[in-house]
C-alpha cells in the first residue's frame, strides 16, 4: 500500500515536469519566483499500523498480548519555506505535526492462562488506548516549476527526521472469579515512549499566487520513517509517516 | 493531636424490637455506654452541619428492616483524612442505634499544595514505574502519620506488572517526598506446577510461605488442604483420635513450587477437580454445599515399612483410599515396585482421578443423603460414588483406554491392570450384575462394594443404553453426549429426595422422579432410568 502511494506520488511529479518542459518547448517559460514561505493545514490521509505480540508467564503458563495500533488519519499542522538557488533547483525546509486521535487508540487482545489448568486460555479483547504524536521535520532538495505566471509547483525530495510519542501495551488488566473459566477486560498498562530518527520526503506544493506576495496553495507530501522503540524490555519497529495532503497560504518572493 | 477511636460504641437505645433482642451480640445498655453513644451522636451531628464529616454512603440493613447504615467521611478545611470515618446505624425513626468510628481532632496542617497536582501524579508515575490514565489523578489527603503529627499528600495507587505490586504511594504535597507506600494487593494464593502419579503436569494451587510454598489452595472457595503424613502411622492414628492437630508443618510442602512429590500433587489437585466438577456440573459448592474445608492426608505410612505392619495397616493405609468423614480423606501409598496384590501393582491411590472423586462424593453423601454404610443402601453409597467418579473422569479427561483416559472402570490408573471395579460390566469383576444375584452375606457390611455393581450398571445403561452384558436386556439410554442428564438425575435423587435407608427399589422410584422432575415424564431420561433399572432386575 504504501509503496504504492510513494509510486503514484513519483509518478505525478513526473508527469507534471514532463508537462512543464514540453511547455517551455512552445512558450515563454515564466520566470520561478525566488522563494516562498507557507503554512498549511494538512490532513494526513494515510498513517502506519503496527501491531505487536507480547508472550507473559502466569499462572506456571504463557499467556500473549497483542496490539493492534492503526494510526487512523487526523489533522495536522505544517509550514514549509523554500529558496531557488540556482536556476530552477532550491533547497527548503519544513515542519509538520500529527496525533492520532484518542477515539481510535488501537485494540488489544489477550490470551491468559487458566489458574487451575493447562491449555485453557481465557481471551478479553478491549479498547487499548493508545496514542501518536509525530513531529516531522523535512529539509529538501527542491525543483521550481513555473506553469504559468500566477502558478507554481515547487517538487521536492530530501530527508525527514522524526520525533515520534507512541504509547504501547505492557499489561492487560482484568477480572476473574471462580470458576476462572472466563475473564473480563478491565483495562491496560500503558507505557508511553519516545525515539526519533532520519526518513525520507517527496512532496509536490503547487501555489497560486494572487497578490505580489500572497498566494494560497496545496501540499501533497509522503514521508516515512522506521523507528525503534523499547517499550518495556522490548525491541520494537515503527513504521511511521505517511502520506500528507493540505491547504494553506503562501509567501511568495 | 488526640486520637479518640470509639471502635465498640454500639448501643441499644431501649426500644428492643423482635430482630434487636435477637441479637445476642449486641452489648447491653447501660447508662454510661448510654450517655457516651449520646455524646458522639451530638458530636457527630455537629460535625456533619459543620462540614467536617461528609456522607458517603447510604444503604438500607438486609438483615433487619427499616435500619439504614451511613458512613461518613472525615474532612479537615475541605481535604479529606485518610482513615477517619464513622458508620453510624439508625432506625426507621431516625434514633441511632450505633457508631463506631475514627476522628482525629487537633489537625494542624495547612491543606493549600505546593506541589500541583500534575507534577505529584508524575513523581508517582516515575516511583511506580508505570503511566496512569488520565482518569486517574492523585487525591489531596490529610495523613495521620505514626508519630502523631499529620501530613498534607498526594495519594494515589499504581499497578506494576514488573514488580507484581499495586502501590499506594502518598507524597508530600510539599516537597515531593515519598511519605509512605505500601503494597496494596491483598491475594497470597500462588500457583504452582507438578508431576503426578502417572508423569503428568498438574497446576498446583498453592500458598507462599516464607521461603516456600504449603499445599493449600486458595483459589477455589473451600479451604483445600493436603498434609504430607511423611509416613508416621502414630501420627496418623493420634490425629484420627483428636489427640493432635495438625498445622503448617504438617502441610506438604516445595521449596520452588515445582512439586515433584506425585502423591501430594495428584491428592491435591484432584480433590479441586472434584469440587469443580460438583460445582460446574451441579453448582453444588464441596461436599456440605457450604464449601467445608477438603483435607487430604498422603503417606500416612512409608512403602519401605510394608513388611512391618500388620495385615489390616496394609489393607487401610497402603491398598485402600478412605473417607474418614468431615472432609477428610486418607490415601494408600500403594505398594513398593515389583510388587503385586491380587495380580496387580497398586500405585499411590490419589493417582486416580475417579479414586478421589470416589472418596470425597462420600462426603457428598455424608452431608446429604447421609445412606447407612451397610446392606442396600450401603450399595447405593458406594455406587454414587463410583457413578460420580467415572462421572468426573469424563468431565475432565478424554475418552478413551488407557493412562489419563476416561472410560467405566474404577482406579484403572493406579490399580493395573484393570482396576477395582467396571461400572459397564460389573460381573467381569465378580460383581453382581442383577438384583437376583445381589450378594446377601454379612461380610463387607452386606456386600456394599459388590452390590454396588447393581446399580452401577444402572447408570451405565441409563447413558449408553444398550443390552445388559449378560442378560441382553435391551436399555435405549439418553447417549454419551446426553450423560449429563442421567448424572444430574442421579445426583438429584442421591443428594435431595433420598432417605438414609434407601433400598433398590426406592432408588429406582426416586431416580424416576428426579427424572420426571428435571425432564418431564417419558422424557428420554426418564424412560431410559426405568429401562435400566429393569434391565438389572429392580422394580
Amino acid at each position: 500500500m504504501r509503496i504504492t502511494i510513494a509510486a503514484c506520488l513519483a509518478a505525478g511529479l513526473t508527469g507534471l515536469a514532463c508537462t512543464d518542459a514540453a511547455a517551455q518547448g512552445r512558450f515563454q517559460a515564466p520566470a520561478a519566483t525566488r522563494g516562498f514561505l507557507s503554512v498549511n493545514g494538512v490532513f494526513q490521509a494515510t498513517t502506519s499500523s503496527f501491531t505487536e505480540r507480547v508472550e507473559f508467564e502466569e499462572f506456571v503458563e504463557t499467556g500473549a498480548i497483542e496490539t493492534m495500533f492503526d494510526a487512523t488519519p487526523a489533522l495536522a499542522l505544517d509550514g514549509s519555506g523554500g529558496v531557488r538557488l540556482w536556476r530552477n533547483i532550491g533547497i527548503g525546509a519544513g515542519i509538520s505535526t500529527y496525533a492520532a486521535p484518542l477515539r481510535n487508540g488501537g485494540r488489544v487482545t489477550a490470551r491468559i492462562p487458566h489458574p487451575l489448568d493447562f491449555n485453557k486460555h481465557r481471551e478479553v479483547t478491549g479498547d487499548a488506548g493508545l496514542r501518536r504524536k509525530e513531529t516531522t521535520i523535512h529539509g529538501n532538495l527542491l525543483y521550481f516549476v513555473p506553469v504559468r505566471r500566477t502558478i507554481q509547483a515547487v517538487i521536492g525530495a530530501g530527508a525527514t527526521f522524526f520525533q515520534v510519542e507512541q504509547s504501547f501495551v505492557n499489561d492487560v488488566l482484568y477480572d476473574h472469579a471462580y470458576p476462572f473459566d472466563e475473564a473480563t477486560f478491565r483495562g491496560v498498562d500503558i507505557d508511553n515512549e519516545s525515539a526519533s530518527g532520519l526518513g525520507f520526503n517527496a512532496s509536490l506544493d503547487v501555489s497560486w499566487r494572487f497578490s505580489r506576495s500572497l498566494g494560497a496553495g496545496a501540499i501533497v507530501r509522503y514521508t516515512q520513517a522506521t523507528l525503534p522503540f523499547t517499550p518495556g524490555d522490548r525491541d520494537v519497529n515503527v513504521t511511521v509517516g505517511g502520506v500528507q495532503a493540505g491547504l494553506g497560504l503562501r509567501i511568495i518572493f | 493531636m488526640r486520637l479518640k477511636t470509639f471502635r465498640l460504641v454500639a448501643l441499644l437505645l431501649g426500644l428492643f424490637s423482635a430482630a434487636s433482642a435477637a441479637t445476642a451480640q449486641e452489648p447491653r445498655v447501660t447508662p454510661r455506654g448510654l450517655n457516651a453513644l449520646r455524646d458522639w451522636d451530638r458530636r457527630v451531628a455537629a460535625d456533619i452541619r459543620t462540614g467536617d464529616l461528609r456522607l458517603r454512603s447510604v444503604r438500607d440493613d438486609m438483615l433487619i428492616p427499616g435500619r439504614t447504615h451511613e458512613r461518613f467521611d472525615q474532612y479537615f478545611a475541605g481535604v479529606r483524612v485518610y482513615g477517619a470515618d464513622v458508620a453510624r446505624q439508625r432506625d426507621s425513626t431516625g434514633q441511632t442505634i450505633s457508631i463506631f468510628g475514627t476522628i482525629y481532632d487537633g489537625i494542624a496542617v495547612d491543606t493549600a499544595p505546593a506541589l500541583a497536582q500534575a507534577d505529584a501524579k508524575r513523581r508517582i508515575e516515575e516511583l511506580g514505574g508505570a503511566t496512569l490514565g488520565e482518569t486517574r489523578q492523585p487525591e489531596l489527603i490529610v495523613l495521620p502519620l505514626e508519630s502523631g503529627a499529620f501530613a498534607l499528600v498526594w495519594h494515589e495507587r499504581v499497578f506494576s506488572l514488573a514488580a507484581g505490586t499495586l502501590m499506594s504511594y502518598f507524597i508530600d504535597a510539599g516537597t515531593g517526598a515519598l511519605v509512605k507506600a505500601r503494597n496494596e494487593i491483598k491475594t497470597q494464593s500462588a500457583v504452582g506446577r507438578g508431576t503426578g502419579v502417572l508423569g503428568d503436569d498438574k497446576k498446583m494451587s498453592v500458598r507462599p510461605e516464607g521461603s516456600g510454598f504449603l499445599a493449600r489452595d486458595e483459589l477455589r472457595p473451600p479451604d483445600i488442604l493436603t498434609f504430607d503424613m511423611k509416613g508416621n502411622l502414630t501420627r496418623v492414628e493420634a490425629f484420627l483420635n483428636g489427640r493432635v492437630s495438625l498445622g503448617n508443618n504438617d502441610l506438604a510442602a516445595d521449596a520452588d513450587n515445582v512439586w515433584t512429590d506425585p502423591a501430594a500433587v495428584d491428592a491435591h489437585a484432584y480433590s479441586g477437580f472434584t469440587y469443580d466438577y460438583f460445582f460446574k456440573r451441579f453448582g453444588r459448592h464441596g461436599l456440605n454445599n457450604n464449601d467445608l474445608r477438603l483435607v487430604s492426608l498422603v503417606h500416612p505410612v512409608h512403602r519401605e515399612d510394608l513388611f512391618s505392619h500388620p495385615a489390616e495397616v496394609i489393607e487401610l493405609f497402603y491398598l485402600n483410599a478412605a473417607y474418614f468423614g468431615g472432609g477428610l480423606m486418607i490415601y494408600g501409598e500403594g505398594l513398593p515396585p515389583g510388587l503385586r496384590a491380587g495380580g496387580q501393582s497398586w500405585d499411590f491411590l490419589a493417582g486416580a482421578l475417579d479414586v478421589v472423586a470416589h472418596e470425597l462424593t462420600h462426603g457428598v453423601t455424608e452431608y446429604s443423603s447421609d445412606l447407612i454404610y451397610e446392606g442396600e443402601s450401603g450399595a447405593l453409597n458406594e455406587s454414587f460414588s463410583d457413578m460420580m467418579g467415572a462421572a468426573a473422569e469424563f468431565f475432565f479427561q478424554n475418552r478413551g483406554t488407557g493412562s489419563l483416559q476416561a472410560d467405566w472402570l474404577i482406579a484403572e490408573d493406579v490399580i493395573r491392570p484393570g482396576g477395582l471395579r467396571n461400572l459397564a460390566n460389573p460381573a467381569s469383576y465378580g460383581d453382581p450384575d442383577h438384583y437376583s444375584i445381589r450378594f446377601t452375606g454379612p461380610a463387607d457390611n452386606g456386600g456394599v462394594h459388590s452390590n454396588s455393581g447393581i446399580s452401577n450398571l444402572a447408570f451405565y445403561l441409563a447413558i449408553e443404553g444398550g443390552p445388559h452384558p449378560r442378560t441382553g436386556a435391551a436399555v435405549q439410554g439418553v447417549g454419551f453426549a446426553n450423560r449429563e442428564q442421567i448424572e444430574k438425575v442421579f445426583y438429584r435423587a442421591f443428594t435431595e429426595l433420598m432417605p438414609s435407608n434407601t433400598n433398590f427399589s426406592q432408588a429406582r422410584a426416586i431416580t424416576l422422579q428426579a427424572a420426571r422432575d428435571l425432564y418431564g415424564a417419558n422424557s428420554p431420561a426418564e424412560t431410559a432410568v426405568a429401562q435400566a433399572w429393569t434391565a438389572v432386575g429392580v422394580q
